[in-house]
């Protein structure tokens, strides 16, 4: 039996909202949600949007993902990580955006 | 005064203030050479140091005007390679922002609707970043975070404004208010950050 570990976006989102947008947010949400830890100790992690969320945008991602892609890269990332993500707005553009841009930036430093 | 002594007395004095005429002269002769060998090594030193001083300001300088020279160098490629060849995508996305106006057709969006419109929005920014942003990473890390910064905070507000706020877009004067505005600030600060960039790394 594989050792699943679950992060609800609905435990970190600000009341009342319907969006996770910038980059401090990322942060806190990444820290507060441990993550990287998760990751870690896990075999799969699975991260659960709220279904009336409207928009999760690179900017959250980026930050919130940093880690774990940069450690993972984005084969194991996406096969590690599973978004369970049944309501109208659907996160694969965005994270498809923010995986680039941590790529991309990491690859920046390392040259 | 001198007559009045004795001859031999008159010889002492005599040969007294011979030698303390000779002594004086001697005196007078080693400081003046002493003196003079002062102002020579005393001159000599300062020289040295002003030649040393003049040296060191000439490389300063030189390494001041190489530095210029590759500033320019540098300010130059920026201009013809980064800037001028994408000013058309730079000028794209912020008209593309703009035709939201016309996009947003009802006072009260659906949830679909808010949420293709946000997706148009970002679909646009990652354009300009692939075509544009990524550029500037390799040219200045810190104009690169300064310009993605001012992206993302364009693009979050938005998306706040169009997902969250509820408000009554199609009135010009709010959604000018919380949408045009915006992006006129930020292509204005674009511009001046893209403008203010001196070429340095």
């Amino acid at each position: 039996m594989s050792n699943i570990k679950t992060i609800n976006l609905q435990d970190y989102r600000t009341p009342g909202s319907r969006v996770f947008t910038g980059r401090d947010r990322g942060i806190n949400v990444r820290n507060a949600s441990k993550i990287d830890q998760l990751e870690a100790e896990s075999d799969k992690v699975i991260i659960k949007i709220p279904e009336d969320i409207g928009s999760i945008n690179p900017s959250f991602l980026e930050e919130f993902l940093n880690n774990v892609v940069n450690k993972l890269q984005p084969e194991a990332f996406f096969t590690k990580f599973e978004f369970e993500n049944n309501g109208r707005y659907k996160i694969v553009n965005d994270l498809q955006e923010a995986v680039e841009r941590i790529l991309r930036e990491e690859t920046a430093l390392v040259h | 005064m001198i007559l009045l002594f004795s001859d031999s007395t008159y010889i002492t004095n005599d040969t007294t203030l011979t030698d303390v005429s000779s002594i004086a002269n001697i005196v007078i002769a080693a400081t003046s050479f002493g003196l003079a060998y002062y102002v020579f090594v005393y001159q000599k030193n300062k020289d040295r140091r002003d030649k040393a001083t003049q040296q060191q300001k000439e490389q300063d300088d030189k390494i001041e005007a190489t530095k210029l020279q590759e500033q320019n160098i540098r300010l130059q490629w920026f201009k013809e390679l980064v800037i001028q060849p994408h000013l058309p995508d730079i000028n794209n996305f912020y008209n593309q922002l703009h035709t939201l106006e016309s996009q947003i057709t009802t006072v009260t969006l659906l949830d679909q609707q808010k949420i293709d419109l946000t997706n148009f929005v970002k679909a646009e920014q990652s354009n300009l970043r692939k075509s544009f942003i990524d550029v500037l990473l390799g040219v200045n890390p810190t104009l690169y975070n300064e310009i993605k910064n001012n992206l993302d905070a364009l693009i979050d507000s938005i998306t706040t404004t169009i997902i969250d706020d509820g408000l009554n877009l199609t009135h010009k004067p709010t959604y000018e208010r919380e949408i045009g505005s915006k992006i006129a600030y930020s292509r204005n600060d674009l511009i001046s950050k893209v403008y203010n960039y001196k070429g340095t790394i």
